[in-house]
């Protein structure tokens, strides 16, 4: 605490040149967000704390004015004694405080609030200059070596066109403080190479300065790497920069398992991994390309991703719903219907779920109200998180209470009800609706994000209107959107991560790089086919997972592809190829793909493997393992069946006396690895029948295959 | 002594009249018994989670004289404590009322199923932010498991993600133990497929790692080892002695097993008394999500089904527990998310009602034979000591001996404390 003190009053002379008089709006609220008053877990917080509620980081003053001078009788204030004032006694623990010390008495934290109060403790006037934003400088910073040192400052811009340096009065977060530590000044240190944002905060502003470090000055004989387009172009250039080298090139056995696997959610058969190896065309991986966004697996396996993100599946849609939905979509991706074109008819939906599949879009919970509908199309097409916004300002963005009402009342109208003697149901608008903002009471407009309000004509549905804004080539988030889900899924990790979190303080790892890939998408009418073909045809995407000396701790960048666990659909379809023994679903024909199963056919397989089953939020899904699989893959009866079941793969390959056992363990290598056993593995494989004679050969196999299809190189894309 | 409440004395002065216990009897038995001092004790959960909401008028708050839109159709009977009276229908449970306290004045605002369980099983009210990790999944990251058993187990499965970790990540989530009233009985995927026996797992397991020898080096991020060490937790378990013995429910005489009842509590008590012996720290059971969701003929499926399954599995744990000498050392919980409406609705049922219920607990320490709180005349509201969820589980993980001022960085970056803020442990439950 001492030493927080000692830095703040060393640094900041902020307080002291403000003139003559304390300002309650420049300076008092200030003081108490950055002294962590104001914080979620303080008084901040929903309920505030022992009756003392103050807003989220100090975004709402006029309340604050009246919780520090009025509530509670006034008794926080001591005008006659202002030294006696509970503002001041509290957070300087000369009384009992839940919070401890927050600064100290004679501190200048402490002056000023005392100065405040001797004059009166007055609000400024109401017409006076607020705080309209906020910028950070310098807004990127390349930090070179460990322990470098560099300085931010806060300028404040307020509603009457006057600036303020307000570096000493904001708070500093770095979002990932093992890169840089940020002191209460704003000056911040390097501690490890790597990159992060510093979150900038005041009076419920949020910004962000961008940091890298890099731990050594460039390398001198950092290699030459080709570059095929403009992905390579960013990426290569970005790690030049950070001295990390990627990856070399993948192999062919690498990259055909990968795209495969990727892209159509299978694995290449024998034959067509003999015919991609021996192929010497220089040409072969585009050309493979260009088949496999062909195929009509392609479309499957985004549909399947496309109903994990519109939460196809939830109660009374039902099997019937999903499938007429799942099958839109399939079909959409299909004929590449253009993306703006996709959002838009299900924008616009309404209809009977069960014949109009774009209506299943607005069936996504229980209670379906405006409000769902604002959260659910902000996050699904722009990749913003209005949520926070719906009870109280967003504390790291600048998404007002009021833009999230705002959206909201786009969806009035909608409503949903029974027909057909209550079997079905049907979303339609009805004739006039409106949405109530929970603090004013009042009728909201509907007002675009970060845009003006708009009005809905008579017969008009104003959701059109809301779908251009949406999909126009203006809107800064839709394709930026979209093109990141798309990479995300080949490479691993969005450029903006969580997916669905855009926002000023979660900057992109390499912003020309999704910028560019956006004016691409859009330049190319919003074609996802394309974009997905730009990323494919890549050096960065066709990279070894292989890591080296320079880019092992790479996380960020995409220096090497990263190695990732198969989705449930794309596991379950692996085991029933390489096995040839086909899951079974309840509802569809024997050999259905999981991949073509959109939610609703109960299988403890793809549950238990990451199969969405909570539709309440919209969530991505859990990658992490769990005890339940483990247990599944080492004795359920998924593999076990597979493994022992007559008239699959196995049966047939060990029936075939022209194939040797060697051979055998061969192909289920080639099969399910796409690589042949090392030696030392087709020995272990074999040293059963080695020893106890042909009478072993099946069990052999079967182990091998149990130990093939427990492996981490089949339970995972690399 | 100074923390014994009044209310508490007054029911237990009054047990001397049947000479059954002396308030002397209970302070020389705080003095003697360890479990007093419960902070320093290994205290075990077991958790009768009734999802989807019991009627405290037709169970644990009789209210038999009240006006006929809200009576209970069922009688109430006495207990074994002097003064404490029971629904008719819990006969087994009255005679163990020196056991456990029941607290008829617990209070909350969520009336929809899933917020309720999220704060009941959690201690926060949710927030469609952030997925607060469930009081038994704090158990398992702050406790860690005793021994090659998992250290929580649901019974038979998770409710719903109300049980679960949330932002703690999955790895703390609960065990599904299955169901054990289920003829012949076992954990899925425990047992080796027929067929393959240990020496075949060793050769499968040597080929398995040669395999994984290669992509170890792919792997930067740590989930290898995550999948490592599932394998060898994996194998632990079903190599294990002990669990199969401690999941082998059918080696219980056959007379306990009905005296606990061939129900889905019944078993899942029965089962969770052996897992909690053999160490596991936290086990829930219910009948699965929302049964008891009694909305129509609420009396009928009560006396029926619901309430004599209940009464068989809760009386006869705390009597088995108790001869074990285990229940100083284990924790029963028994509640729902709330109660139901005083209001009979025109299907004969009740409805969702958070805004007084009952709720019993036992064991570790908790002088039983006391009643916390009261509803209003109709039992629609709290008369007197209303009990916040919070409160109830900062006491459970205090005598836990979990610090429940702890803060977790919850998934949107926002410092959580384990129990909902300015939370302090209910006194009633420490004494």
């Amino acid at each position: 605490m001492r030493v927080l003190v000692l830095a703040l009053c060393a640094s900041t002379a902020a307080f002291a040149v403000d003139g003559p008089r304390v300002s309650f709006l420049r300076d008092v609220i200030p003081i108490l967000t950055k002294s962590g008053c104001a914080g979620s877990n303080c008084h901040g917080s929903i309920r505030g704390k022992n009756g003392f509620k103050l807003s989220l980081f100090g975004y709402d003053p006029d309340l604050d004015y009246v919780a520090i001078t009025q509530a509670s009788d006034g008794r926080r204030i001591d005008h006659d004694e202002p030294e006696q004032s509970l503002i001041l006694r509290k957070p300087t623990f000369q009384m009992a405080h839940g919070g401890g010390v927050r600064f100290k008495v004679g501190s200048l934290e402490y002056a000023a609030i005392l100065e405040w109060i001797e004059d009166g403790a007055t609000f400024d006037s109401p017409n006076s200059p607020r705080l309209e934003s906020l910028r950070v400088e310098p807004q990127k910073i390349t930090l070179v070596g460990i322990g470098s040192k560099a300085q931010l400052s806060a300028i404040a811009s307020y509603t009457d066109g006057s600036r303020q340096d307000i570096t000493g009065k904001v708070q500093y977060n770095a979002n990932d403080e093992s890169v840089v530590e940020v002191d209460r000044t704003g000056e911040i240190k390097s501690l490890r190479a790597g990159e992060t944002a510093i979150m900038v905060r005041t009076l419920g502003k949020a910004v962000a300065a961008r940091i890298e470090v890099v731990a050594e000055p460039p390398m001198q004989d950092y290699p030459e790497i080709p570059r095929y387009d403009f992905i390579d172009e960013f990426v290569f250039s970005k790690l030049r920069r950070l001295n990390v080298i990627p990856s070399d090139l993948s192999t062919d056995n690498e990259f055909l398992r990968r795209v495969y696997l990727d892209t159509v959610g299978v694995l290449p058969t024998l034959e067509e991994t003999e015919e991609f190896l021996a192929s010497a065309d220089p040409q072969k991986r585009s050309q493979l390309i260009d088949h496999l966004v062909e195929r009509p697996e392609f479309a499957e396996l985004w549909a399947t991703r496309f109903c994990d993100l519109f939460r196809v599946g939830f109660i009374d849609q039902g099997v019937k719903g999903s499938r007429l939905f799942y099958d839109w979509i399939r079909e959409a991706i299909r004929e590449d219907k253009p993306y703006d074109e996709f959002a838009t008819e299900l924008i616009t939906a309404t209809g009977n779920l069960w014949f109009n599949p774009t209506a299943n879009f607005y069936y996504i919970t229980e209670n379906s109200e405006p409000e769902n509908f604002a959260t659910n199309i902000s996050q699904v097409f722009l990749g913003i998180r209005l949520e926070c916004a719906r009870c109280h300002d967003h504390p790291w963005e600048r998404w007002k209470q009021d833009d999230f009402w705002g959206f909201a009342a786009f969806f009035a109208r909608m409503a949903e009800k029974d027909t057909y003697q209550g079997d079905e149901t049907e979303v339609f608008l009805k004739d006039q609706g409106e949405v109530v903002h929970p603090k004013t009471k009042e009728p909201v407009k509907p007002k675009y994000l970060d845009g003006p309000t708009e009005t809905e004509g008579p017969d008009e549905d104003i959701r059109e209107k809301l779908a251009a804004w949406v999909t126009s080539p203006e809107n800064p988030w839709f394709a930026h959107n979209i093109v990141n889900r798309l990479w995300k899924h080949y490479l691993g990790r969005g450029i903006v991560e969580p997916v669905d979190d855009f926002r000023i303080t979660n900057p992109p790892t390499n912003e020309v790089l999704l910028d560019a890939l956006a004016k691409d998408f859009v330049d190319h009418g919003y074609s996802l086919q394309h974009t997905v073909r730009l990323i494919l045809h890549s050096r960065v995407y066709q990279l070894s997972s292989e890591p080296n000396g320079t880019n092992r701790t790479d996380h960020l960048n995409y220096s090497r592809y990263y190695v990732r666990r198969l989705m449930a659909e794309q596991l379950v379809d692996a085991l029933s190829q390489v096995t040839g023994v086909p899951e079974e679903y309840r509802a569809f024909v024997p050999g259905t793909r999981a991949m073509t199963i959109p939610a609703g056919a109960p299988s403890y397989f793809l549950e238990t493997f990451g199969r969405l089953k909570d539709r309440d939020k919209i969530a991505e899904r859990a990658s992490q393992p769990n005890m339940a699989q483990t247990m599944h893959l080492i004795s359920g009866d998924t593999i076990q069946d597979k493994i022992t079941a007559e008239g699959g793969t196995l049966d047939r390959w060990m029936a075939d006396a022209s194939l040797s056992d060697a051979e055998v363990v061969s192909r289920l290598f080639r099969a399910s690895l796409v690589r042949p056993p090392a030696e030392a593995e087709l020995s272990l494989a074999l040293a059963p029948i080695r020893s106890e004679g042909p009478a072993a050969r099946r069990r052999a196999f079967e182990d091998t295959l149990w130990a093939i299809l427990n492996s981490k190189e089949f339970l995972f894309n690399h | 002594m100074e923390h014994f409440d009044r209310r508490a004395f007054i029911k237990l002065g009054s047990l001397s009249l049947f000479g059954f216990m002396t308030y002397g009897d209970i302070l020389r038995l705080r003095a003697q018994s360890p479990a007093k001092d419960s902070a320093n004790k290994d205290i075990s959960i077991i958790h009768l989670w009734l999802s989807g909401g019991i009627s405290h008028l037709d169970s644990f708050d009789p209210k038999p004289d009240i006006d006929s839109r809200y009576r209970s159709q069922f009688k109430k009977i006495p207990t074994n404590v002097s003064g404490i009276e029971l629904c008719e229908h819990l006969p087994r449970t009255a005679r163990q009322a020196d056991k456990y306290v029941i607290i008829r004045s617990m209070t909350h605002k969520q009336a929809a199923h899933e917020a309720a369980s999220g704060l009941v099983l959690s201690g926060h009210d949710p927030l469609p932010t952030i997925h607060y990790p469930a009081m038994q999944t704090v158990v398992a990251k702050e406790l860690g498991p005793r021994n090659e058993l998992p250290p929580v187990v649901t019974v038979p499965a998770p409710t719903g993600n109300w049980e679960k970790a949330g932002f703690l990540g999955p790895r703390y989530n609960p065990f599904s133990a299955g169901n054990p009233n289920q003829e012949n009985y076992q954990v899925r995927d425990m047992n080796l497929p027929m067929g393959v026996d240990w020496s075949r797992v060793d050769h499968r397991r040597s080929l398995l790692s040669l395999l994984d020898d290669k992509f170890r080096r792919l792997d930067t991020t740590g989930i290898s080892e995550t999948m490592d060490s599932y394998y060898q937790t994996s194998f632990d378990l079903m190599r294990s002695e002990r669990a199969k013995k401690a999941f082998d429910i059918a080696q219980e005489p056959e007379k306990l097993r009905e005296k606990y009842g061939r129900t889905s509590l019944g078993q899942g008590a029965l089962l969770a008394r052996r897992l909690v012996e053999s160490g596991v720290r936290f086990v829930t059971i219910s009948r699965g999500f929302n049964t008891w969701d009694h909305h129509g003929n609420v009396f009928r499926s009560l006396a029926n089904e619901f309430l004599p399954e209940l009464d068989r599995a809760y009386a006869t744990l705390l009597e088995d527990l108790h001869q074990r000498g285990m229940l100083d050392s284990t924790i029963v919980i028994v509640t729902g998310e709330f109660g139901r409406t005083p209001e009979i609705n025109s299907n004969a049922g009740r409805d969702h009602w958070p805004n007084v219920f009952s709720l019993s607990m036992a064991g570790a320490g908790i002088t039983g034979g006391r009643v916390l709180g009261a509803s209003d005349e109709d039992g629609k509201f709290v008369k007197d000591d209303p009990v916040e969820v919070p409160n109830l589980i900062a006491a459970i993980y205090k005598k836990l001996g979990i610090d429940y001022h702890k803060e977790y960085l919850s998934n949107i970056g926002r410092p959580v404390k384990l129990v909902r803020d300015g939370s302090t442990p209910l006194d009633f439950l420490m004494v």
